[in-house]
């Protein structure tokens, strides 16, 4: 899979250590921009968790207090510290409370934000993008990298925030009370500090290949499925489950880098802090023998040491969920700065939906995957004309079409609308003025008559049922119970009825340039015959460019033209093809032969 | 809105009920793990320990204010820093393990789950596939194993941690005083009443939740497979809203989790300030009356702290075990459809060609019933073609005939074996398919043709194609058979890929061969080459063609016509044509 595997690989993947701090501080600076448009309920959490702090240390303080006052038998002043941890701890449950809903909401802002943006993204991109990276890809980077995302800027992120404010405000009050005690047993904390940045660093490469290994496990699953059917008969099954075992066995490895390195790194994080505990207990508790401190100071200060180290513990965590959101945000990030080659650009000349003459000229294409498909095509299409294109597999007629509408642009040479290149056209524009129909029909998930307006949702229930005439539709829909109604995947619907509601769909939009690749290949012969026929009398203002493979589509043309290895060979008539084209005159032989067996009928 | 939200709320609650039955799940989970259980014991292991930890820590602050500092005794409170100094170093290692063999082994169970569900996937039959949308089956392997890998991480991790401190917490408060234990334990019941009713209102809010996850993955799967028709119609737009309509869903879905969350989480918070306050109060008299000493309310405080962490962080257990069973439920939704048992025997099916079709009936599920008591035989070597309306049956007996359905009752017998007897590698082996639309998978061309475990050689291959599509076909590849043949976007046009298909046929040299509408798609052009490839490859064996082209109709020994499952005509073509007006108005039009 060589051109997925390019976009799979993150190019950072090959970066040695060096360069990844820095990048990480550009990409966390990027991941946080996400936040901006939510700044405010970003701002309202940090308040809260400032808020719940301080309702936090008030427990331990007035711990402490009320063994001074049991020392004192002050036996109502006890009574009152029991109720101000009561009423700090209603106060801290309020505020936890809020904090949760608006770090909720800020957090599912963000998530939607991304995917909807993606998304949209994508929906910009053309059809050289999606045929490097196949959309299961897509849908990955959609869906598990915004979750990782949300829940670093919606949780981790504040968490991360909450957990400093707790670590200052529960150490800045621990100095207050004694700097010694506050050195004695705080004395680790920076050292575990430093190993949770060391760990990062170590654990975003990491991360990042884990995540692209996920993909991986994602594209395989979705080629193998997308294409059950010819996996079904080329008996590949088990071939399949090695090659996706091999995809998750690569997976698992790379997350079994991840847990050793985890286990280093947090089991030491979360134990460095803790070693001020027995320092603390011996200082403190020899300082209370000696009466240079209250049992109570003693017992606050083992309280606050215990809020200053806890959020190390999470700590780790929240830097798991930030490295987790930074591979994560990377990738979805590589799908936003794809660019479209095929631009679009408002200012460009827009083109009125018209009958519209169409000029190859002087075309070559080759596709972006190397094979060559056209070589010097030039023809020319007057406005309202209907032209053929017969030719081989492989021959360019697919390709030729594909040019107009602008699903590639042509590697040489130009397509002309109406005298205009396609490329100095407004897009939008064109692709109203330009339909194409292929040969597997899109079907939406909805109605049929929802699926004959998707390009024309204004159209009149008149104008359906003209273009279901005109296809050939009208019999089958008769015998529907449900007629129009009746939803597009219906299994009742065979694949000749897709191809004319597709057909009929693309007829509803009144397109000025028709390109009909192999549109009707599911219909009978004699059906086929019959939608030529009734098109061709109908769209008069239409040109029509269709490629044709059955002699039955004959009757749709004015003219034909023959590709013979993407070169134009021969044009006009079949005769003129036949007498052109040696290969051409077997063919031309069979038709006139079919031609004149008795009923035909054409 | 109201309606639909009493409607999603059913099922959820029935599973609800169901959650004791999760039994047989979980049991499957288990199952998948037990070939790594001396490492999961370790994280176990690991986990309990560093839990015990915050427990003797307390225990041992007790020691230091009675015995230490209270009494005035400087070496004791050594003793006891250093004894801490002993617990923080065994903990570090706990921790060690536990975050190790913890990840590990939920990493594993997560590989191994994914694996079986694909393998499972592979295995299931056509309708399946066609009742199943491609992104929701993605979903289960991504989604749903990466929720379960949670559960089993750190979810699990949690329920032992929180399990060992809560047992252990309330056997150190009885034994620092039972008075004290019962009246802050008080608080207890208000709690497990409160995370009941959690728990009961938030269950099917996560289904919903998974649901609309679901619903967001389909769309971007379709949508996105369809972009550049949706391009070439102008509608990006209208997708981009209905996307964003799809993900607000999700969004009010898990706002519905979190409002709930914000309400109860914060609740157990102040039960722990309650139950500290009380402390402080009750306790205070008590050691003020000398009913109590002060180092057992210091170690009480300690162990009451450490205490409703893990009371909060197991209801948190909880929100992780209900996504995790529901991610779970759904992947045993999967892995509980049934494919048909293939066929162990290894048969020897004779390579005559010989194919019976023996009174067969055939509804598909949820669709139309197409066959009723059908019978054929189709003499070994004969060209026969199909003729028939669309639903008469065609493509579905070719369908038949390869088990991609399997008939209701009846036989098909191949070289006078039936099919449902053989093993389906053994079947594709004998009988070829070509369809009008050869799905490929994605991946070289020679995976596509010769399957990507290759059992033929390039030189085989090479032949091959040469032999059916001719000299020219390869070389327009640019990498030959390394050429990759991509779904979204054509660098392979229509009939290339029937050609494809053509050749992918004959790799095994099929004595039986189907042609459903193949040549029928192709331009006249290459329909005239592969007729002539097909000459020498029809002379050789039994062909089915299901075919309108009148060219091939001659070229048959038989025509049979299919209409609404039954036979309504057979015979050579040339004498249908004198014979039958009917049979003339469909070759004819």
């Amino acid at each position: 899979m060589e051109a997925p595997e390019s976009t799979r690989t993150s190019p950072l993947q090959n970066q040695t250590g060096k360069g990844v701090p820095k990048r990480d501080a550009s990409l966390l600076g990027r991941v946080i921009t996400l936040v901006l448009p939510h700044w405010r309920k970003f701002a309202v959490t940090v308040l809260l968790s400032i808020g719940m702090t301080v309702a936090a240390l008030a427990v331990p303080y007035a711990f402490g207090q009320a063994i001074n006052a049991i020392e004192a038998k002050d036996e109502h002043k006890i009574i009152l510290l029991g109720l101000l941890v009561i009423g700090a701890g209603f106060i801290r449950s309020l505020l936890s409370a809020a904090n949760k809903l608006v770090g909720g909401s800020l957090s599912l802002d963000v998530e939607m934000d991304l995917r909807d943006r993606i998304y949209s993204h994508v929906s910009r991109l053309d059809a050289a993008y999606f045929q490097r990276v196949p959309s299961g890809e897509i849908v990955s980077r959609i869906l598990i990298a915004s979750g990782p995302v949300q829940s670093f800027l919606g949780s981790g992120l504040p968490t991360l925030m909450s957990d400093l404010i707790k670590i200052l405000m529960a150490s800045a009050v621990m100095f207050v009370i004694s700097p010694v005690l506050a050195l004695a047993s705080l004395w680790a904390l920076p050292i575990a500090l430093a190993a949770t940045i060391h760990y990062g660093r170590t654990v975003t490469p990491l991360m990042v290949k884990v995540q692209a290994r996920m993909a991986d496990v994602t594209v395989e699953a979705e080629t193998s499925l997308l294409g059950f059917l010819g996996t079904k008969l080329a008996t590949t099954q088990d071939a399949w489950i090695r090659r996706f075992a091999v995809a998750s066995e690569k997976w698992f490895n790379a997350r079994a880098l991840v847990a050793r390195t985890a286990a280093n790194h947090e089991s030491s994080i979360v134990a460095l802090p803790e070693l001020g505990r027995p320092t603390l207990f011996l200082i403190g508790g020899f300082q209370v023998i000696d009466g240079t401190l209250s049992l109570g100071t003693f017992v606050t200060l083992a309280g606050l040491l215990g809020i200053a180290i806890n959020p190390i513990r999470s700590a780790g965590s929240s830097l798991w969920s930030m490295q987790h959101a930074l591979a994560s945000a990377e990738r979805a990030f590589e799908i936003l700065d794809a660019e479209a080659t095929i631009k679009q650009d408002p200012n460009l000349l827009r083109l009125d939906r018209q009958p519209t003459d169409l000029k190859f000229d002087s075309i070559s294409h080759t596709y972006p995957l190397g094979s060559s498909s056209l070589r010097h095509v030039e023809y020319q299409i007057a406005a309202g004309h209907n032209v053929g294109i017969i030719g081989c597999a492989g021959s360019g007629k697919s390709s030729l079409l594909s040019l107009v509408y602008r699903l590639y642009d042509p590697t040489q040479g130009s397509v002309q609308v109406g005298g205009h290149t396609t490329g100095a056209v407004e897009l939008g524009s064109l692709r109203n003025l330009v339909r194409f129909v292929g040969r597997s029909p899109v079907i939406f998930p909805g109605t049929i008559t929802e699926n004959l307006r998707y390009g024309n949702p204004s159209a009149s229930h008149e104008e359906l049922l003209a273009a279901l005439e005109m296809v050939g539709a009208e019999e089958f829909l008769a015998d529907l119970p449900l007629g129009l109604d009746t939803r597009g995947d219906d299994k009742i619907l065979r694949p000749a009825a897709h191809q004319m509601i597709s057909l009929a769909r693309a007829i509803i939009t009144r397109p000025g340039i028709l390109l009909i690749d192999d549109a009707t290949s599911d219909l009978s012969r004699a059906d086929e015959n019959r939608v030529a026929q009734k098109m061709r009398a109908a769209l008069t203002d239409t040109t029509i460019v269709a490629v044709v493979r059955r002699r039955s589509l004959l009757p749709l043309v004015d003219d034909l033209i023959l590709l013979e290895s993407g070169e134009l060979v021969a044009t006009g008539s079949l005769e003129d093809l036949a007498e052109a084209s040696a290969e051409f005159r077997s063919v031309f032989h069979t038709w006139s032969l079919a031609a004149i067996t008795p009923g035909a009928g054409e | 809105m109201s309606i639909a939200n009493g409607e999603k709320l059913r099922p959820a609650r029935a599973s609800v009920r169901k959650s004791s039955g999760h039994l047989a799940e979980l049991n499957a989970l288990a199952h998948l793990l037990r070939p790594y259980r001396v490492r999961w014991l370790l994280g176990v292991a690991g986990v309990s320990i560093a839990a015990g930890a915050s427990l003797g820590v307390a225990w041992l602050a007790k020691i230091a204010v009675d015995d230490g500092i209270e009494a005035g005794d400087k070496t004791i409170v050594a003793w006891v820093a250093s004894g801490i100094v002993g617990v923080v170093l065994l903990a570090w290692g706990a921790r060690w393990l536990r975050f190790y063999y913890m990840y590990w082994t939920a990493d594993r169970l997560a590989a191994s789950l994914q694996g079986q569900i694909f393998e499972h996937i592979q295995r299931l039959p056509m309708s399946f596939y066609e009742s199943t949308n491609v992104g929701t089956l993605i979903s289960r392997l991504t989604n749903d194993v990466e929720t379960t890998r949670t559960l089993f991480n750190s979810g699990l991790t949690r329920l032992i941690k929180s399990l060992v401190i809560l047992i252990g917490g309330v056997v150190l408060m009885f034994i620092l005083d039972w008075k004290m234990a019962v009246l802050t334990l008080s608080v207890i019941p208000i709690l497990v009443m409160m995370t009941t009713v959690y728990r009961r209102l938030v269950a099917p809010r996560f289904l919903h939740v998974r649901d609309a996850l679901a619903h967001v993955t389909a769309y971007a799967q379709w949508s996105l497979c369809w972009m550049s028709f949706i391009q070439s119609y102008n509608q990006e737009s209208r997708h981009i809203g209905e996307f964003s309509a799809v993900n607000d869903e999700n969004r009010a879905a898990q706002m519905s989790t979190i409002r709930l969350g914000s309400i109860y989480y914060p609740s157990t918070q102040f039960l722990s300030a309650l139950a500290k306050g009380l402390l402080i109060i009750y306790g205070g008299l008590q050691v003020s009356a000398g009913e109590v000493s002060t180092g057992a309310m210091v170690a009480f405080f300690g162990v009451l702290t450490a205490f409703f962490t893990p009371l909060t962080s197991l209801s948190q257990v909880f929100q992780t075990y209900e996504s995790g069973i529901a991610a779970v439920d759904k992947i045993f939704g999967v892995l509980h459809e049934e494919p048909r048992p293939d066929s162990s025997n290894e048969t020897v099916v004779p390579r005559d060609g010989h194919v019976e079709v023996d009174n067969i009936s055939f509804t598909h599920i949820g669709g139309p019933t197409v066959f009723r008591g059908l019978s054929l035989d189709i003499e070994p070597g004969k060209n026969v073609a199909f003729l028939g309306t669309q639903g008469g049956g065609k493509t579905t007996l070719a369908h038949l005939l390869l088990r991609l359905h399997n008939v209701d009752s009846g036989e098909i017998r191949i070289g006078g074996v039936n099919i449902l007897e053989m093993q389906k590698a053994t079947l594709r082996r004998h009988v070829g398919y070509v369809g009008s639309r050869p799905d490929l998978v994605a991946g070289t061309l020679r995976e596509n043709v010769a399957s990507i475990d290759p059992v033929v050689s390039d030189e085989e291959l090479t032949e091959l194609i040469d032999r059916v599509a001719g000299h020219g076909f390869l070389e327009r590849f640019p990498q030959g058979l390394d050429t990759h043949i991509t779904f979204a976007a054509s660098n392979i046009s229509d009939g290339e890929l029937l050609v494809l298909g053509l050749i992918r046929a004959l790799v095994f040299d099929p004595e039986v061969l189907i042609i459903d509408s193949a040549t029928d798609g192709l331009d006249t052009l290459t329909a005239e080459k592969v007729q002539s490839a097909l000459e020498g490859i029809r002379s050789s064996r039994t062909v089915l063609i299901i075919t309108e082209r009148a060219e091939v109709l001659e070229s048959v020994d038989e025509v049979i016509v299919l209409d609404g499952g039954k036979v309504t005509a057979r015979g050579r073509h040339q004498d249908l044509v004198r014979s039958n007006p009917k049979y003339r108005e469909m070759i004819f039009g």
